[in-house]
């Protein structure tokens, strides 16, 4: 039965949204949420395959958000494992001469909940850094010389003190599993301005990847095209990428031009099927994906100073400093979030300092300290900074007593920690609420991961409180039903 | 005596305990209703019961059920109510699954939600009809099985019609079949047995499928996070496959497998250039591919037969000539290019393996 007529499509035609989820059940394909973002006015041009005929509705087609945007990409710099406030960012000189001494002061992390306990003085000095004088540990004497550019938020706080449920808190606002992640509800408003890169790319540690592997890049319960890809920033950058078993791209070409020709004949009776058409491109879209995706990988191109800034070539610094270039590279080709983490596995392979806080510290801090100051000023120097924004920062922070009776280990501490923001729009060279005076919990504009969300949010040119994904009945949201605020003094 | 020891050692039975979480109750307690959900405002006594709406709510618990301490019986009662013949819900229910997952989608499309919010069934009657079958076939599932597939409804074609297409493009009287894509574990399932390495052996422990070394690194313990099967087991269906939440089956999560922390009633189905990635470069499709020419090679040496057999098996329904000459021009094109024989038929089998008709149900 060759030439049907295609049905009307009456789910945007004639219902509205929400009826259209009801009526499917909460479960519907990719093509259909297209179309009903479409419908939404939500959505830009109509993509063709490769082939330029096979229409194919990619689900991460690039898409305008409703409201004037400051940043275009996101670039997450993970210090998995909570890095210690009062050592890093966080200046507390009156805490140095408490050193050792016993105190009064509510803790809770993974040891449970304490009323006091031995004092573990910075462990680092501080020096002032640019025109805003910031205070910053001598652990990042490089960073500290970018913090004219940074927005330091000291009065962060989160749900969870323990690192499961603080990952998922940080990467989708919520400390239970099963919520699409950040980078998932990115990539759901905008679409990826390159199909031949995934829209949402993750960088693990050498070690590993954190606690609860996949879950912290998770689509939750939007579809799979949302979540994060797993990307190496050397060798084959894609899982599958490359050809198998020594297949040339010429041999490819002819095997996928006989698949064509199979697919083809079985379209022909079946056209009033856009599933199968659209799988049909789908191979032409890979076949341009292993074409485009090695070159963002392949660092020749970069010249040896850029190298050099990121510390590339050097021992310490070479791992996170490919992937800091390699998140630059992805941003010029379009990719919306980028997640590097710092540290991955367990213990003393990240952040979590519980045993012996200079040794863990410094070696985290000094792997990541260069690539990082490199990558604010190899984005500025190209004019992406402004559209790029850059958030740093762990699941929490850690307490200003020691964990144990000897040593200089801190437990976690979800009260009050830092993070930075910088870029995308975001003020340079400010600070933003403050710890007591020995860091241990927020005092002063206390911050939620919600506003650091709302923030991100906002920067992207969404209302936090509008963008929604329906289901189980509830318009849900990366902030929450109950909704949040961006951080306003540092937009 | 070392000797015995040794033997001694070899014959001793591993007895392994198996736990499953339970709940346990301290007696029978009173429950009230607290007034604006306040704990110190005590209001009326709450007795358990069912809901109005289907049926007798009354819930009496027989006397015997309880048992001191250990149980008041509750949930025995409650059991017995889920299973009875006279609640329709519980048949119901699964009658649509079992529906669903033949057709694409249920009588009642929100599987998951028969209430008000849900949709209303496409045909009541026969939904009605297959949960009494369900209930006076002893519940038997294998029998309703087969009561639906041999249905004229499942059998029909899905080709369209003008008229059909025009009047119900939405399909929602089953005019004709819907078409579908595999799901995830049938696109896995349907490869092994394509090559003729799908292992049917049923029960028992979970199996672990070979995962790229890229997946594995993703978990916070890189070498513990996942284990080995033997290949006999690794070949099992894909119901066996061990489910860790933090590490999802690299095949099965790439076909819109369901998420693991949430229920799902019906699964997205994406196409997404990913999964082609999957499907041309992965070892297990190369792996497959391999097996699957081997297993043409066993059957005869002719290309052309080896084409149409490699066609028969992955459409269940005779090659037709273009098939056969378009896969031996494939052949004879990658032969001619310097590729071996056996390459060549490898190369045209991962290309079956890719067929929109194999991956897709009419």
């Amino acid at each position: 039965m060759a030439n049907i007529e295609k049905p009307m499509n009456t789910f945007c035609g004639q219902t509205s949204r929400r009826e259209f989820l009801h009526q499917v059940g909460g479960g519907f394909t990719s093509l259909a949420l297209t179309g009903m973002m479409a419908k939404d006015g939500f959505l830009a041009n109509q993509a063709h395959a490769a082939d330029g005929q096979t229409p194919w509705d990619n689900p991460l087609k690039p898409k305008n958000p409703p409201l004037p945007a400051k940043a275009k990409h996101v670039i997450f710099l993970f210090m998995y494992g909570g890095p210690s406030q009062v050592d890093t960012f966080d200046y507390k000189p009156k805490m140095y001469p408490l050193d050792g001494k016993t105190i009064e002061v509510k803790t809770f992390g993974r040891g449970g909940k304490k009323n006091g306990g031995r004092v573990v003085g910075p462990k680092w000095q501080f020096k002032q850094y640019g025109q805003c004088g910031k205070h910053v540990s001598d652990l990042f004497p490089h960073l500290g010389q970018q913090s004219d550019k940074i927005a330091y938020l000291h009065s962060m706080t989160a749900d969870s003190p323990i690192h499961g449920s603080a990952m998922l808190m940080m990467n989708s606002g919520h400390v239970l599993s099963g919520k699409p992640s950040l980078g998932s509800w990115v990539n759901y408003g905008l679409g990826s301005e390159n199909e031949n890169l995934p829209g949402y790319v993750v960088m693990l540690d050498p070690t590993g990847g954190p606690i609860s592997g996949a879950k912290n890049w998770t689509s939750g319960y939007m579809p799979a095209a949302f979540q994060g890809v797993t990307v190496n920033a050397s060798g084959t950058p894609i899982l599958d990428l490359k050809n198998a078993r020594g297949m040339s791209q010429q041999e490819q070409r002819t095997m996928l031009d006989a698949l064509n020709k199979y697919n083809g004949r079985h379209l022909s009776d079946r056209t009033d099927n856009s599933n199968l058409s659209a799988r049909i491109a789908s191979y032409e879209l890979a076949y341009k994906m292993q074409m485009s995706a090695p070159e963002a990988v392949d660092f020749d191109q970069e010249k040896e100073h850029v190298k050099a800034l990121y510390g590339i070539g050097e021992q310490r610094t070479d791992d996170f400093g490919k992937k800091c270039l390699l998140a630059r590279r992805l941003v010029e080709r379009g990719v919306r979030f980028i997640q590097i983490y710092s540290g991955g596995n367990h213990n003393d392979a990240n952040w979590d300092a519980h045993g012996d806080l200079v040794k863990n510290h410094s070696y985290h801090a000094g792997n990541t300290d260069k690539p990082i100051a490199g990558l604010l000023q190899d984005l500025e120097q190209r004019g992406l900074l402004d559209e790029t924004l850059i958030v740093w920062g762990g699941e929490f922070g850690r307490q200003p007593t020691a964990e144990y009776a000897k040593g200089t280990g801190r437990d976690h501490n979800s009260y009050g920690f830092t993070m930075w923001m910088a870029g995308g729009g975001i003020k340079g060279g400010v600070s933003v609420g403050q710890t007591d005076e020995i860091g241990s919990k927020a005092v002063e504009n206390r911050f939620h991961v919600k506003n650091l969300h709302a923030t991100i949010l906002t920067q992207l040119g969404f209302d936090p409180n509008q963008l929604s994904y329906f289901y189980r009945g509830l318009d849900q949201r990366l902030v929450g039903v109950e909704g949040a605020e961006p951080i306003s003094q540092i937009i | 005596m070392n000797q015995q020891l040794v033997t001694l050692e070899q014959q001793k039975i591993e007895v392994k305990e198996e736990f499953a979480m339970a709940v346990a109750e301290r007696g029978r307690q009173k429950t009230w209703v607290l007034a604006r959900g306040n704990p110190q405002l005590q209001g009326e006594e709450v007795n358990p019961s069912f809901p109005q709406i289907l049926g007798d709510p009354e819930a009496n618990i027989p006397e015997g059920y309880g048992n001191g301490n250990q149980t008041t019986g509750k949930r025995r009662v409650l059991a017995e109510w889920i299973a009875s013949p006279k609640n329709p819900m519980t048949a119901k229910v699964m009658a649509n699954r079992m529906w669903q997952h033949h057709f694409g989608r249920g009588i009642v499309r929100s599987s998951n939600n028969f209430g008000f919010l849900g949709d209303e069934p496409t045909h009541p009657e026969l939904l009605n009809w297959l949960a009494a079958e369900l209930i006076e076939g002893g519940w038997t599932l294998k029998r309703m099985h087969k009561l639906i597939m041999m249905s004229r409804t499942y059998q029909m074609s899905s080709t369209g019609q003008t008229a059909g297409l025009k009047a119900d493009p939405n399909n929602d009287l089953l005019w004709r079949f819907d078409m579908r894509r595999l799901a995830a574990e049938e696109i896995r399932d349907s490869i092994l047995n394509l090559t003729g390495q799908l292992n049917l052996k049923m029960g028992g422990p979970s199996i672990y499928t070979e995962i790229p070394a890229e997946v594995a690194r993703t978990a916070s313990r890189p070498g513990a996070a996942w284990g080995r099967s033997s290949k006999e087991d690794a070949a099992r269906r894909s119901v066996y496959i061990f489910v860790k939440r933090s590490l999802h089956e690299p095949f099965l999560a790439s076909f819109d497998w369901a998420d693991t922390d949430n229920t799902c009633d019906v699964r997205f189905v994406t196409t997404v250039p990913t999964q082609t990635l999957t499907m041309l470069n992965s070892k297990f499709l190369n792996d497959s591919a391999e097996v699957l020419a081997t297993r043409l090679q066993g059957n005869s040496q002719n290309i052309s037969e080896q084409v149409s057999r490699a066609i028969e098996l992955a459409t269940s329904r005779p090659a037709t000539d273009a098939d056969i000459s378009d896969g031996v021009k494939l052949i004879n094109t990658f032969q001619q290019g310097g590729m071996d024989a056996n390459q060549a038929l490898q190369r045209f089998c991962l290309l079956v393996l890719n067929l929109n008709e194999f991956v897709y149900l009419d």
